[in-house]
């Protein structure tokens, strides 16, 4: 009887919860501006994710065979069962992406090796590449450089590695397109260009893999020396070259409160969506923000009327907490691992300012301009600044990617990584990606 | 012949495997025709294609040569891609300004190419400075302010070479003897994309009581009197000696920042670096004679 009064009151929290992302959603449009839909161009076949998932991008210029090299990956892979076939025709005609409301120039595609699951994003400029990493849209893990032997590295060769190093890619597949179209010995030329190039960056020129072919014979299933075995030969490259990204549910947990309910009988209850990390009934848990500091037990782990064992990374659930009352806590505040997040006042973020056109400002700021900072279930007011004394008068412009630093004024959780919106009155002015903690 | 040749090379390669490490001192010991073609690979932007061409028809060893059949093939090859590029899409690049030292004249341009790779490049950006300079050089005085007509533009583009007038600190006070087409020509063969000089503007303060003043946004300046970037501005104004450089300068960097849609409008904002002062009040006896704001690949 009393188990199941207090079941019904947490079902019933739940319900009054939902409302309120309702009232949210339809008042402002908030929630869904925070959407970043999955997209997926397969038709017929929808992609189990048993396997590791890895994102990856093409990088160089539109001539080199960037779009043909893609769409022979899925034409190689759909062979083997293992991707929904994408023309070059409408890889180009992509529509464009809008995350959070900002526009970007991309084309995605999926597919799967014996190993892994790729999720393959290509984009026309560096402008897109910056916006996708920093509204987390597509993210990318590693990268393929296309590079064509007519040509051999061009004048923006070296800015395809910058922008790699600038999102945050580490490995770096080569692919040297058009082999059909010159001798062997130029080949050998341009990869050693190439392994200079990349060296002189950043990168490991002595060990990146360099595969040579062309993504045209692969396409038209021609000269399979060059053309679809040059294809599988990358693949493989990329699936032992391109370190996995560390999986949601092996980091700490970590899970912004949502809302928090006294449920008599039962103690006091927390409500989130679990954002990475796995969580099991009687875990020892630590509760961050707002100048406080708990610890507890999880002793209840509830979703949708069950009681469960455990809760992983994308779960909406319940937490009960010991010895803790409701007072103590609020919405915004983070239930994490113990030792594994600390709230921060200042740190240093990259920026994309939206355009008019987005729905940003229409108008520039300067040094110590004060919008409202989003991140998971928080909002604080912060003061914007350029890290740079001499930069004080110095413009943000929308449409600019500028690194500034922010300064809160209140701690909240916030680390390396993470990612928030800056908004002023009813509008979002921009969205940011949090590269260093200064505090 | 060929099996021979690739595994002599394939041994060579082996070596470099082997010490572990790629540097300079391997090119010494390439077959001759690939030290070459590595030789003017260093020296150009040109493709791979090319200076193999080039190579090729000259003999190997014969340098001087070389270098002279390339020069013709990287201009042939840029004429090839503009044609092959004429209906694509340029919307890239930069608004680049000049305003000469005494301050009595200016140029905008919108100069573009079709990725943002290629604008954030060295070689485009010194391209685009010395486009600006030199049309500052020979654009005409005789109005003080007017966008530049299609003939006027191609004339300069076509017959005119490079003018410094040590706009860029480091730069020697050359000129060239390529015209401005050529350079443009040139810079489509090494990047393979279009590139295009889409729109000119002039303000000559032709009065002496009148300043200019230049403003952009969104790339790193090199010295004040050139600048560079996605958005930029022009303004004169009508203003007394004291104050006329500093004072036409900020208000076309307001006119940036706030993108007016009048001149009335302009002066009712409030001033971007001092919020206690609508741009009227910055002004003060000054007016606001003619302004032009652009944007990269827009308005």
């Amino acid at each position: 009887m009393n188990s199941a009064k207090a079941t019904s009151l947490l079902f019933q929290g739940f319900r009054k919860n939902c409302l309120r992302l309702n009232r949210i959603s339809f008042a402002s449009g908030l929630i869904n501006r925070f959407t970043v839909p999955a997209r997926t161009y397969a038709d017929e076949k929808v992609f189990v994710r048993k396997k590791p998932h890895v994102n990856i991008g093409t990088i160089g210029h539109v001539d080199h065979g960037k779009t043909t090299l893609t769409a022979a990956i899925t034409k190689c892979l759909s062979d083997l069962g293992q991707a929904s076939f994408m023309d070059y025709s409408q890889i180009d005609k992509a529509p464009e992406e809008k995350a959070r409301g900002i526009t970007i120039s991309s084309a995605h595609v999926e597919y799967e090796t014996a190993n892994r699951h790729y999720a393959h994003v290509d984009c026309p400029g560096h402008a897109d590449y910056i916006k996708n990493m920093i509204t987390g849209a597509a993210t990318m893990d590693g990268a393929i450089i296309v590079v064509s032997a007519t040509d051999g590295q061009m004048p923006q060769t070296r800015e395809h590695l910058l922008l790699a190093r600038q999102v945050g890619v580490k490995q770096i597949v080569v692919y040297i397109n058009k082999v059909d179209m010159v001798e062997p010995d130029m080949i050998e030329l341009v990869e050693m260009e190439m392994r200079e190039l990349l060296s002189e960056y950043g990168f490991d020129g002595d060990n990146t893999p360099i595969v040579s072919g062309s993504a045209l014979c692969a396409l038209e299933g021609r000269e399979p020396e060059i053309g679809l075995n040059s294809i599988t030969k990358l693949m493989e490259a990329v699936d032992s070259y391109i370190t996995l990204p560390e999986r949601k549910t092996d980091v700490p947990f970590l899970m912004a409160i949502e809302d928090v309910f006294s449920i008599s009988g039962r103690g006091t209850v927390v409500t989130g969506r679990v954002e990475r990390g796995t969580l099991k009934k009687g875990a020892e848990i630590e509760i961050v923000g707002y100048g406080s500091h708990l610890k507890t037990t999880v002793t209840g782990i509830e979703m949708f009327k069950k009681q469960l064992d455990a809760a992983v990374a994308g779960d909406n659930c319940g937490l009960l907490l010991r010895s803790i009352k409701r007072e103590q806590l609020k919405r915004g505040m983070i239930v994490a691992q113990p030792g594994t997040v600390a709230p921060h006042q200042k740190f240093k973020a990259s920026f994309y300012i939206l355009t008019k056109e987005e729905g940003g400002r229409r108008t520039g700021f300067v040094d110590k301009y004060r919008p409202q900072l989003y991140s998971r279930t928080s909002d604080v007011t912060v003061e914007l600044t350029h890290p740079d004394p001499n930069d004080s008068d110095k413009m943000v412009m929308p449409g600019d990617n500028v690194e500034m630093i922010c300064t809160l004024i209140h701690p909240i959780v916030i680390e390396k990584g993470q990612r928030f919106t800056v908004r002023e009155g009813g509008s979002t002015v921009g969205t940011a990606l949090v590269t260093e903690l200064l505090d | 012949m060929l099996f021979q040749r690739r595994l002599h090379f394939h041994q060579f390669f082996g070596k470099t495997r082997v010490t572990g490490s790629l540097s300079r001192q391997w090119y010494s010991k390439l077959p001759s025709k690939l030290a070459d073609i590595k030789k003017l690979r260093s020296e150009t932007n040109a493709s791979m294609d090319l200076v193999k061409q080039s190579v090729e028809e000259a003999g190997v060893g014969n340098l001087e040569l070389a270098r002279e059949i390339l020069k013709k093939k990287i201009v042939q090859r840029g004429g090839k891609l503009a044609e092959k590029s004429k209906n694509r899409t340029a919307k890239e690049g930069w608004i680049i300004q000049c305003i000469s030292e005494d301050g009595r004249k200016a140029v905008m341009a919108e100069i573009n190419c079709e990725s943002d790779f290629v604008a954030q490049t060295t070689p485009f950006q010194d391209l685009a400075r010395r486009i600006a300079s030199t049309f500052l050089h020979y654009l005409p005085t005789n109005h003080s302010s007017y966008s530049v007509e299609a003939t006027l533009k191609n004339e300069i583009l076509k017959h005119q070479a490079y003018v410094s007038k040590n706009h860029e600190a480091n730069e020697k006070d050359v000129s060239s003897n390529v015209s401005l087409e050529e350079e443009i020509v040139k810079m489509t063969s090494f990047t393979g994309e279009k590139v295009q000089v889409q729109r000119l503007h002039c303000m000559n303060a032709r009065v002496p009581s009148t300043a200019i003043g230049i403003f952009s946004h969104g790339a790193k300046q090199s010295s004040p009197l050139q600048q560079l970037g996605r958005i930029g501005s022009m303004v004169q104004i009508n203003s007394d000696l004291s104050t006329r450089k500093g004072l036409s300068n900020q208000i076309a960097k307001e006119i940036v920042a706030q993108d007016p849609s009048s001149t009335s409008e302009l002066l009712s904002f409030r001033s971007l670096v001092d919020s206690e002062k609508t741009i009227k009040d910055v002004l003060g006896q000054s007016t606001i004679l003619e302004w032009v704001r652009w944007e990269r690949g827009g308005n």
